[in-house]
């Protein structure tokens, strides 16, 4: 064996160590960063302890803010109190006006993303069970006054390190919702753009339609929906109907008759969303929104058509949609 | 001068008869205007939550706009409703055809309405007085109706469809004495035990179930905190105001947030995280309180930070063993 032979030898006997290390050491690297990370992941946070209910009013739209509650784990200097305000009340991102009981010179800081309000304890404290009373004049820039029999706020107090102490709620109460003068009233509003749809002379050659549009508007935060009735068939004097449709398609030649529903900010019922469908004579879902809508339409196209066998009449049918909010 | 009074005569005849064909068109114009128009109607308030004690009356007023552009005709009326699913949605019924157990928690026999209909010009609002007597020996609890404003049925020719629109109100009445309030959770969680997108949308549902006499509107908020790189954060809870209601399907309160980056972190919002809900509800803020939990493990960040440990692990290790050679 030569010199070069030994040492290519050596060269490739030192890199097959190497890679038997290698492949030794990934694994437990992998672990390691794997248990690092199981760590580092795991929750850090201590949790709250419950605060006893507070109390919350508001002198007008917005007015004074007044938050009172019974504090539980005593907090020192560096401390903060953060309060965090339901979307009927924004936060007034200028304001600086606080008064906190026990603290000289609190500091306020406001939040409109998150819509709260830290107020930082800097040279006073708050005892364990002290009846915390917190004023604000120009606490919020805005607040609806609604016919809501409650409504809360959140209290939350966290050390000087952020770790949380302790977490409660702050109710208003409304004595009886009607007794309040709301500012803006929770209302519904339904337009339609024709009361009466007419689909002129049917014939075998081709389907007749029309469409209605129905615009809905609501601030009911819980939704509306809407549901569809008829008085009966398509009918004529003599009680002769236009069959409804029962294959998702009127067709000309065939004698039939449905409704094809389209919707914009509403969701459309399963029943009516694809194709043509028959409108049942109960109350029927039709559409629905999970929240307020603002110009939400919902479109109705009636199609009709008829086969050489219908009866000669002028057919009518009446139909009722309904909305309500959603209690 | 004969002449100048048959002049007189004769103008006198031309501009009344174009006076009366000119009135003609207007009014011809009103009608098919009204013929052709829809209708806009609005009612407010949408939604009433009242309390009335037994032998009490209440007046609620309700405002009834007209927007149509023409006077509408429209007929008041009153219906008792249950609810039907998880979201809400309320079903009407006339009392007479509601079931014996159902009647308990009905609206419209105490309720009295002013006139059963009325013409409202267009740009027009009317109130409706509604009296809700609530008799001395009423059952205690919840009792709920619906206001209705519907509009009447065009005339038409030929083949037509008319439409009818109802415009409703839910009236949610309590009658406080020998109420039973009992609202239970009997689900709260996240749309996804674990989330592997980075900061991603989180949904907190609660399923809550009426087993009392009365309904009740909780309010509250919720803490979300732990993991790493997210602030702790309240969330008020039931903001929309969601009513569970006796009698009915669990009600379901779905709330949406994220989680808020802390400022100068890095890392993105990573770890276990748990929900605690305080909520209240009923004349006495009765409890209603839980916890979820949730993970969020954002993939990407993941795979990353295990590749650059790696790869500083090995050079650490490759950097060392030169180093004793």
């Amino acid at each position: 064996m030569n010199k070069f032979s030994r040492i290519t030898n050596m060269t490739c006997l030192k890199q097959l160590k190497l890679k038997k290390s290698v492949q030794k050491i990934i694994p437990i690297l992998s672990f390691t960063l794997i248990l690092a990370l199981a760590v580092f992941i795991t929750d850090k946070a201590a949790k709250a302890a419950k605060l006893g209910d507070g109390t919350w009013a508001q002198g007008g739209a917005p007015g004074t803010t007044t938050i009172t509650f019974t504090n539980t784990t005593a907090l020192d200097a560096s401390s903060d109190v953060i309060i965090t305000f339901p979307s009927t009340a924004s936060v007034d991102q200028t304001g600086t006006d606080i008064a906190i009981t026990g603290n000289a010179n609190p500091v306020r800081t406001n939040n409109t993303v998150d819509n709260t309000v830290t107020i930082s304890l800097l040279d006073g404290t708050l005892d364990a069970s002290l009846a915390v009373t917190i004023t604000m004049t120009d606490g919020l820039s805005a607040y609806t006054t609604t016919t809501y029999a409650q409504e809360s706020l959140a209290i939350n107090t966290q050390d000087s390190g952020d770790t949380p102490v302790d977490f409660g709620v702050a109710i208003k109460t409304n004595d009886n919702t009607t007794t309040v003068t709301a500012s803006v009233p929770l209302f519904v509003n339904m337009a339609i753009d024709d009361t009466t749809i007419e689909l002129g002379t049917l014939s075998t050659a081709s389907v007749s339609s029309a469409t209605q549009q129905y615009t809905v508007n609501s601030n009911n935060q819980t939704g509306v929906t809407l549901q569809i009735a008829t008085d009966g068939e398509l009918e004529d004097a003599s009680l002769n109907d236009i069959d409804a449709v029962a294959d998702a398609a009127v067709t000309a030649g065939a004698e039939e008759y449905g409704i094809a529903v389209t919707g914009s900010s509403l969701t459309i019922d399963g029943t009516y969303i694809t194709g043509d469908n028959e409108i049942v004579t109960g109350a029927d879902d039709i559409a629905s929104s999970a929240g307020s809508v603002s110009n939400a339409t919902m479109d109705i196209t009636y199609k009709a058509s008829i086969a050489g066998t219908t009866v000669a009449g002028s057919y009518s049918q009446v139909v009722t949609v309904t909305i309500a909010t959603n209690a | 001068m004969k002449n100048i009074i048959k002049k007189q005569s004769k103008l006198v005849a031309i501009l009344s008869v174009f006076m009366i064909a000119t009135l003609a068109l207007v009014f011809l114009n009103e009608a098919q205007a009204q013929r052709a128009a829809g209708s806009n109607i609005e009612l407010s308030p949408a939604k009433i939550n009242v309390s009335i004690e037994p032998g009490d009356e209440f007046t609620q007023t309700f405002r009834i706009g007209n927007y149509s552009g023409s006077p509408q005709t429209l007929h008041v009326f009153m219906q008792d409703f249950t609810v039907v699913n998880e979201e809400g949605t309320p079903n009407f019924y006339e009392y007479n055809q509601l079931e014996e157990e159902a009647r308990k928690f009905a609206l419209s026999q105490w309720v009295e309405l002013p006139f059963d209909s009325v013409t409202i010009q267009d740009n027009e609002v009317v109130e409706v007085d509604a009296l809700i007597n609530v008799p001395e020996d009423a059952e205690a609890g919840g009792h709920y109706g619906a206001f209705f404003v519907q509009t009447q049925a065009p005339e038409s020719e030929g083949t037509a469809i008319g439409s009818v629109v109802q415009i409703t109100s839910l009236m949610l009445i309590n009658v406080p004495g020998d109420i039973e309030e009992n609202i239970v959770i009997t689900k709260a969680s996240t749309d996804k035990s674990v989330y592997t997108e980075e900061n991603p949308d989180i949904t907190f549902t609660t399923l809550l179930k009426n087993e009392g006499s009365v309904h009740g509107i909780p309010v509250g908020a919720f803490y979300v905190s732990g993991g790493r790189g997210a602030k702790n954060k309240s969330i008020i809870y039931n903001q929309n105001q969601g009513a569970v209601l006796p009698g009915a399907p669990e009600r379901k309160i779905v709330q949406e947030f994220k989680l808020s980056k802390n400022e100068g972190s890095f890392i993105p919002p990573i770890g276990k995280f748990t929900i605690e809900l305080v909520a209240r509800y009923g004349t006495s803020n009765l409890p209603l309180e839980t916890t979820a939990m949730f993970w969020v493990l954002p993939a990407k960040f993941l795979a990353v930070s295990a590749l650059a440990g790696v790869v500083v692990i090995f050079v650490l290790w490759r950097a060392l063993k030169s180093f004793k050679k």
